[in-house]
């Protein structure tokens, strides 16, 4: 299995005015194969948001390094970084976070056209795409019409349309009824299947039983792997 | 009715003070952007409204000031219409009018003064009778004097001064109100007593009467003593009487139309105000919806949600207010200094005043706070719709765009209320209508806006632009209703100036054409002094010597006197019709110029302000000094404000065999030095004219001209940083709301630069089409003045000239705007991107 995403050593620490600073993130090591679908669990405060942060190229460690498809990120520019989020990496949020003033078909092509694609063409893609997910008839909605299951639908849509090597989801199914929370860890599902990396920061059992691989966090430091 | 214990009071009308700190003001804190940008804008509008308030009582006080006494003590006055007073036609008079007034007369005479720059000739005012003596500064030995000749001669208080052949120590100096166009003549005020003794034999130019009892009614008196005047007066001279007061509303009417000019702009900055606050009202009631909701679930009634907001806005208002008055004083004076400083070149006076009072700054900051406050709370009236709810959905930007339907008709609906005045105006102009006129316009800039900003993104398409402009448009599309009331605000000032610079600019290219045509010649002398009758003024002698100069080609005398006509003032003007045609000096509005006519002295040419107000056109006859004379041509003159005749030269000496030409034009001929003419013409006419360069007059005019709406010009700049603040007000507050979005655009690969020109796409598409309908508007409204109410106001038609500056302007608008989004986007970036993207959920 070819591997997509792997964090070396990372640590992590911030520091706030007037406290002392707070490790985060200690030593960290995490490899994620191709369509490998990967939990991540842990109590609140352990680091699991920061490290999808870290693995996500959001933010950058203080120590180790993180390799997406091969390309060390230690030494990268905000450029580099910039270009492999676009066109290695989908996101998906506890809150959605599409983009309110798109409509759903325009949110999903925004990956595309970022990456290139003619406006023509990301339409097209982006129609495609979320007829698959049952939303043909939601092209020209506006997020704040949708309900939580459809808007994950898009959001997952928007995060895979461009097919990326990895997928980072936060409580994917956080927001959700557990029927849409099943769907959606179906549509994350298929995804794996197509030969997407997902790796997935979820408090949920029913979630966490469909990941390939399970990483349990605590104080900052991968406590170990349970497989599946 | 108890709770554990505590007992509970209901939340009715108003929110608890701690939960409103707890709400409202420490949001503010949290939200400074949208408080500052208020504040600023709030503190622009109370900066204008304040310098129009102030430039206003100045100008009131400042003419009565400029009456050289006080109206309050000698509260009537009696002038002669066209002459001098002769004493042995009134003195009959003097006995009766003695028994209720105290009586002080006024002569003016020709002196002349030696300063710092020389000798000249001025005009002297003698003042003799009751209480003359009491004058400011003014007694046997001492005089005042106009600033205006004490700057132009070096002199200073306590300088002695020379005026025929007798010293007096100068005291202080005193306003003086005249209308000439920068040749001026300057007066002394001086207490004479052998002008008293003369008197008896003389001629006197005005009276001044003090009623001996204080309660007198004043406007009973003058009608007494009008009748008074026609029973026991035998006055060739037609005599009117007036009261002090009804002076100084004359004279303040002077600049009534540049205050009119201001006042529209103060009142459209109020306008504007308004619109933008209610606008940020809007928005933060949206942020704060979802928090409502819950506030209702507790409990809180809806009115107590709507008053927490005006009241936080009540605060906004009197600190942005006072920031106005403080902050914007040095504006306030400067603006107002401006407008004394314009006064003081086209009227030479010196104007009081501008100094600040408490009850001026008291009375702005309760306006402007009002004018906020009522803002607030149009805004806030959603708040009253907010229903209690269990609010799950986040809060996100404002998602609402502008229904297009809606928008259509209240388009077209203001198009139809617009065409309906236009054909009422066109077919019976009259001010009521063109004003109607100017406020359909800026209905039609209000109503057809919305249309437009829904059009926006549509248009937009067809420009070229990557993904930043296709995000910005969806900004645009969905959060169209959230920029409605900045973009109106933005339009309507962009409108106003428009309009304004348009209009100034056609008067002004009038002006300049008229100038050209009128000025022609190569040199101009003046008297020194405007005097009448007996007063000096260029004598035939001297015209016949300026003729005999060698290089002088033609000498045009130019006489002038006053004479009344159906009970309103005319001025008479002469010179040689036939040569002054030959020149082509006359630009006729009407009629035609017949160079026979004009030369046998049938036909006379009417100004067309006069034509206005006298209700005459070409082939009427006028009435001067019983001789009936026959209207040829309505010229153009922008030389009076009052109706003005032009005369053949011949037929003006026969009517005023006394009177010598004011001034002379001198051609001079090809080839001849204009200086070495200039020359000669000095030594001839020696302290008792001004002689000047033609084109320093054409120049003189413009600068004139310039300096007039210099106040009005920097005032559209306030208005333009006004309207710029209302659209920023409203870009930037959809920026902070969509602060979330920035990261998730981050993350999905969009780099800074992308994110930047995004948002300034979205600013400067916001302002694009509004503004052209602001220019469109702005163009329409310049059309109205022009052509509707300015000839309906002063007399003068102009010719509606367009220029590139409301283009300019324009530009100007939207860069400033799409700079500033730009601007605040990075700084943003900077805070928000970074850090923590997943766990900020």
């Amino acid at each position: 299995m070819r591997e997509v995403l792997e964090v070396v050593s990372v640590s992590k620490s911030f520091v706030v005015p007037g406290a002392p600073a707070v490790q985060v993130l200690r030593d960290v090591s995490l490899t994620v194969g191709q369509g490998e679908f990967v939990g991540l669990v842990g109590p609140s405060g352990c680091g699991k948001s920061t490290l999808l942060n870290i693995m996500g190229l959001a933010e950058r460690q203080d120590h180790g390094d993180v390799i997406i498809g091969g390309w060390s990120t230690k030494e990268s520019s905000d450029r580099h970084l910039q270009q492999l989020r676009r066109a290695e990496l989908g996101y998906v949020f506890q809150n959605f976070n599409l983009l309110s003033t798109l409509s759903v078909l325009e949110n999903v092509m925004v990956p595309l056209v970022l990456n290139g694609a003619r406006r023509e063409e990301a339409s097209r893609q982006a129609e495609e795409l979320l007829t698959k997910l049952k939303l043909a008839h939601r092209l020209d909605a506006m997020p704040f019409s949708l309900s939580g299951g459809e808007s994950q639908r898009v959001a997952i849509a928007r995060a895979v349309v461009h097919r990326p090597k990895v997928v980072l989801a936060d409580e994917p199914t956080g927001s959700l009824d557990s029927y849409s929370g099943e769907v959606v860890l179906d549509l994350l599902k298929e995804q794996v299947d197509f030969g997407i990396a997902v790796v997935m920061a979820t408090h949920s059992e029913t979630a966490l039983a469909r990941c390939s691989r399970v990483e349990h966090m605590k104080d900052g430091c991968l406590a170990g792997a349970r497989g599946r | 009715m108890t709770l554990q214990g505590v007992e509970q009071r209901a939340v009715g009308w108003f929110m608890p003070g701690w939960l409103f700190y707890r709400f409202i003001v420490r949001r503010c804190a949290r939200n400074p952007v949208r408080i500052l940008l208020l504040l600023m804008a709030v503190a622009v509008a109370t900066t204008l409204v304040s310098s129009v308030a102030r430039v206003s009582f100045s100008s009131i006080q400042t003419f009565e000031d400029s009456l050289g006494y006080s109206p309050k003590e000698y509260p009537i006055t009696i002038s002669p219409v066209g002459g001098r007073i002769a004493l042995s036609e009134i003195g009959r008079c003097f006995a009766r009018l003695s028994s209720r007034f105290d009586i002080v007369a006024f002569r003016r005479e020709f002196g002349e003064v030696e300063g710092a720059s020389g000798r000249r000739g001025v005009r002297v005012t003698g003042v003799t009778g009751v209480g003359a003596g009491d004058w400011e500064g003014v007694g046997t030995d001492t005089i005042n004097a106009s600033r205006t000749l004490i700057a132009e001669n070096g002199l200073t208080p306590g300088s002695s001064v020379t005026i025929r052949g007798d010293s007096f120590v100068l005291t202080k100096p005193v306003s003086e109100l005249k209308t000439q166009d920068g040749i001026r003549s300057n007066s002394f005020m001086v207490a004479l007593p052998d002008l008293g003794a003369g008197i008896s034999d003389g001629v006197l130019d005005g009276i001044l009467l003090r009623p001996r009892a204080v309660s007198e009614n004043i406007g009973a008196l003058r009608g007494a003593v009008q009748e008074w005047l026609g029973t026991c007066s035998v006055s060739s001279t037609p005599l009117r009487v007036d009261t002090a007061k009804s002076a100084v509303e004359r004279g303040d009417r002077l600049l009534a139309a540049y205050r009119f000019n201001v006042l529209i702009m103060a009142a459209m900055t109020v306008l504007v105000c308004v619109l933008l606050v209610s606008q940020a009202t809007q928005v933060s009631l949206r942020n704060l919806s979802r928090e409502l909701a819950i506030l209702r679930t507790l409990g809180v009634g809806r009115w107590a949600c709507l008053w927490a907001i005006v009241k936080e806005s009540f605060g906004v208002g009197l600190i942005g207010a006072v920031l106005g008055v403080s902050l914007g004083s040095p504006i306030i004076l400067a603006l107002t200094e401006l407008f004394l400083s314009t006064a003081h070149d086209i009227y030479n006076i010196e104007l009081g005043g501008a100094e600040l009072s408490w009850s001026h700054v008291i009375s702005v900051v309760l306006v402007m706070t009002a004018v906020v406050v009522t803002g607030a709370f149009c805004g806030a009236l959603g708040a009253l719709t907010v229903s209690p709810s269990i609010g799950t959905r986040t809060g996100g930007a404002s998602v609402r765009p502008i229904p297009q339907r809606a928008a259509l008709v209240l388009a077209l609906c203001s198009l139809f209320v617009m065409a309906v005045v236009w054909m009422a105006v066109a077919l019976k102009p009259t001010l009521f209508l063109s004003y109607l006129y100017i406020g359909a316009c800026i209905l039609v800039v209000g109503g057809v806006t919305p249309f437009i900003v829904t059009l926006t993104p549509r248009v937009a398409r067809i420009l070229p632009g990557g993904v930043s402009s296709w995000i910005g448009r969806g900004g645009i599309r969905v959060g169209a209703r959230g920029y409605l009331l900045g973009a109106i605000g933005a339009t309507l000032a962009i409108a106003l100036i428009c309009a304004l610079s348009l209009m100034v600019g056609s008067f002004r290219e009038t002006l300049e054409v008229w100038a050209k045509v009128r000025l022609r010649g190569d040199l101009f002398v003046s008297s020194a002094l405007d005097g009448k009758e007996n007063e000096s003024r260029l004598s035939q002698d001297v015209v016949e010597a300026v003729r005999g100069i060698s290089g002088v080609e033609r000498v045009v005398p130019y006489y002038e006197a006053r004479t009344t006509f159906r009970g309103s003032e005319l001025v008479v003007g002469a010179s040689d019709l036939l040569a002054q045609s030959e020149r082509g000096i006359f630009i006729v509005r009407s009629g035609k110029v017949d160079g026979a006519t004009l030369h046998d002295g049938v036909e006379v040419l009417l100004s067309e302000g006069g034509a206005r107000k006298l209700s005459l056109r070409p082939a009427d006859s006028i009435l001067v000094e019983g001789r009936t004379l026959r209207i040829g041509a309505i010229i153009q003159e922008f030389g009076t404000e009052l109706p003005l005749i032009q005369i053949d030269e011949r037929l003006f000496r026969q009517l005023y065999p006394r009177h010598n030409p004011q001034s002379l034009t001198i051609d001079a001929k090809s080839g001849a030095s204009v200086e070495a003419i200039r020359h000669s013409v000095e030594k001839i006419v020696g302290i008792g004219g001004i002689v000047r360069d033609n084109g320093e007059l054409r120049a003189l005019v413009l600068t004139l001209f310039d300096r007039t709406f210099q106040v009005t010009s920097s005032i559209r700049w306030i208005v333009f940083t006004l309207g710029v603040v209302g659209l920023l007000l409203a870009t930037l507050q959809h920026l902070w709301e969509r602060r979330r979005e920035l990261k998730t655009l981050y993350l999905l690969g969009m780099t800074s630069w992308g994110m930047v020109l995004a948002f300034v796409y979205e600013g400067a598409l916001v302002c694009v089409l509004p503004v052209g309908v602001g220019v469109l508007g702005g163009v329409m409204m310049g059309w109205g003045l022009t052509h509707y109410v300015n000839p309906l106001s002063f007399g003068w038609s102009l010719a509606f000239s367009f220029s590139l500056y409301p283009v300019f302007v324009s530009c100007l608008f939207v860069l400033a705007v799409a700079c500033v989004v730009g601007i605040a986007t990075a700084l943003l970036l900077k805070k928000t991107v970074r850090g923590a993207t997943f766990s900020d959920e």
